[in-house]
């Protein structure tokens, strides 16, 4: 019994202090991709604008970036919806999976729910581009994104 | 031949066959081995004499022949000559560096056919001890970087951007700006002041729970990010927006950076986005400027 307990509370030191990743995955490189559209229209993410970089010139690459800018107004939403797709290509809608985890960087300018309705917050300066993270995470499966947005007002 | 194809035909044809060879025809590669090429060197003096070891390589060999190889400093005409028919030199050299930046340009022709000329910079940094500007990077030097950090890019980074800001100001069109700026950018990340514990700690308890692969880029750019929208912001809105030039200049140094720790297709798009964050903030300082110019009238 006293074993049972000292190995709970090793068990419960060990995770407090390293934290346990959402899903728990493990590998050191993502295993799917993200594929996010908006009404339908596939968004180029930081993952295809990278793989995009390799083939294009810096102009190129720039407009791309710019057309992959999703313009909101401050208190304006939108709803992302995510696609999974595995290495054999199948694909799967996993916009409200709850494998997914969404999370805007800096606080100040967007806010997202957990089935990926995004807001653009109305004390959003619009001064950087706001970035969501899009991330699906499993033991066996883990890809992530990040969708950029526009909420300049002077633009 | 000559009967049959014009002579200029001729000519043209060998000048362009000699051309298409040199591209890959030769190379030479220039090394500091002390002090070490991007580094920076602190001294009492203004303009000393410092020793620096430089080291050229070059392929194919320089006896392969070279016809003259040679170092220019600065844009100012051959500071050093090799002569010696070697594969490569070690060679001492006492030169004067200039403030600032200090570019080392090793240049040499062969003679021999394909025809072919060569080149490759390096660069060196002399700054004065009671810099101001870069007492920033002293000051980030001595931050603590605990091995997983995932903080630890972006001290890097910071440094780098300041390193090399700092000690190209003096070939830049306003010195005084910098000197302000930098300080200005840098200290609040220093002091943790603003909402800086905020964002470390929100960095840090993100980095506990997602996958290992996301947790520095993750970190970085919710660090450049506010660095960007705050910091920056208010030292370009308190000591003024800076020339056009000399924010490029920054602009390029930001990116070289972003390169230097990142893999090619991450600085990539990196660099679009602090690059257009970047603009965004200055477009704001100079908004806020005219404001205010219309308000003082």
């Amino acid at each position: 019994m006293v074993h049972i307990l000292i190995a709970f509370i090793f068990y419960l030191t060990v995770f407090s202090a390293f934290g346990t990743a959402i899903g728990g995955y493990e590998g050191d490189t993502p295993n799917v991709e993200l594929q996010v559209s908006v009404n339908g229209q596939a968004i180029a993410g930081e993952r295809e604008l990278e793989k995009l970089s390799s083939t294009v010139t810096e102009q190129e690459l720039r407009a791309a970036f710019d057309q992959s800018l999703i313009s909101l107004t401050k208190g304006q939403s939108v709803q992302l919806t995510v696609e999974m797709i595995e290495p054999n290509g199948m694909r799967s809608d996993v916009t409200a999976n709850p494998a997914m985890f969404y999370d805007a960087v800096g606080k100040g300018a967007l806010s997202v729910s957990n089935d990926g309705l995004v807001t653009a917050l109305s004390d959003s300066s619009g001064a950087t581009i706001g970035q969501l993270l899009v991330l699906y995470n499993t033991p066996e499966k883990s890809g992530f994104n990040y969708v950029y947005f526009d909420t300049d007002p002077d633009k | 031949m000559h009967h049959i194809f014009p002579r200029w035909i001729v000519v043209f044809v060998v000048i362009a066959w000699c051309s298409s060879v040199n591209a890959q025809s030769c190379s030479l590669q220039l090394h500091f081995t002390s002090p070490v090429d991007n580094s920076i060197v602190r001294t009492n003096d203004v303009l000393r004499v410092e020793p620096v070891n430089i080291t050229a390589f070059s392929n194919p060999p320089i006896r392969d022949g070279w016809l003259q190889v040679g170092i220019i400093h600065n844009d100012y005409g051959f500071d050093i000559e090799f002569s010696d028919e070697m594969e490569y030199f070690h060679y001492p050299v006492t030169t004067r560096l200039w403030e600032g930046r200090n570019n080392f340009e090793l240049i040499g022709w062969r003679r021999a056919l394909p025809l072919c000329e060569s080149s490759d910079t390096k660069r060196l940094f002399y700054i004065k001890p009671d810099d101001q500007c870069y007492a920033m990077v002293e000051e980030l030097d001595k931050i603590p970087q605990p091995p997983n950090d995932p903080a630890n890019g972006f001290v890097i980074n910071q440094r780098c951007v300041a390193k090399y800001s700092c000690g190209n100001r003096p070939q830049m069109k306003d010195k005084t700006w910098l000197t302000k700026v930098v300080p200005a950018f840098v200290q609040p990340f220093l002091d943790k002041s603003g909402k800086w514990n905020e964002v470390m700690e929100e960095c840090r308890q993100q980095s506990n729970v997602l996958p290992r692969y996301i947790r520095k880029r993750s970190c970085e750019k919710r660090m450049a990010d506010y660095h960007i929208a705050q910091d920056l912001q208010r030292a370009l809105n308190t000591n003024g927006c800076g020339v056009l030039s000399d924010w490029d200049e920054v602009g390029g140094y930001v990116s070289e950076c972003i390169s230097e720790q990142n893999n090619a297709l991450e600085a990539a798009v990196a660099n679009l986005i602090v690059g257009t964050n970047r603009s965004r903030v200055r477009r704001n300082c100079i908004q806020q400027n005219d404001a205010q110019n219309v308000v003082a009238k």
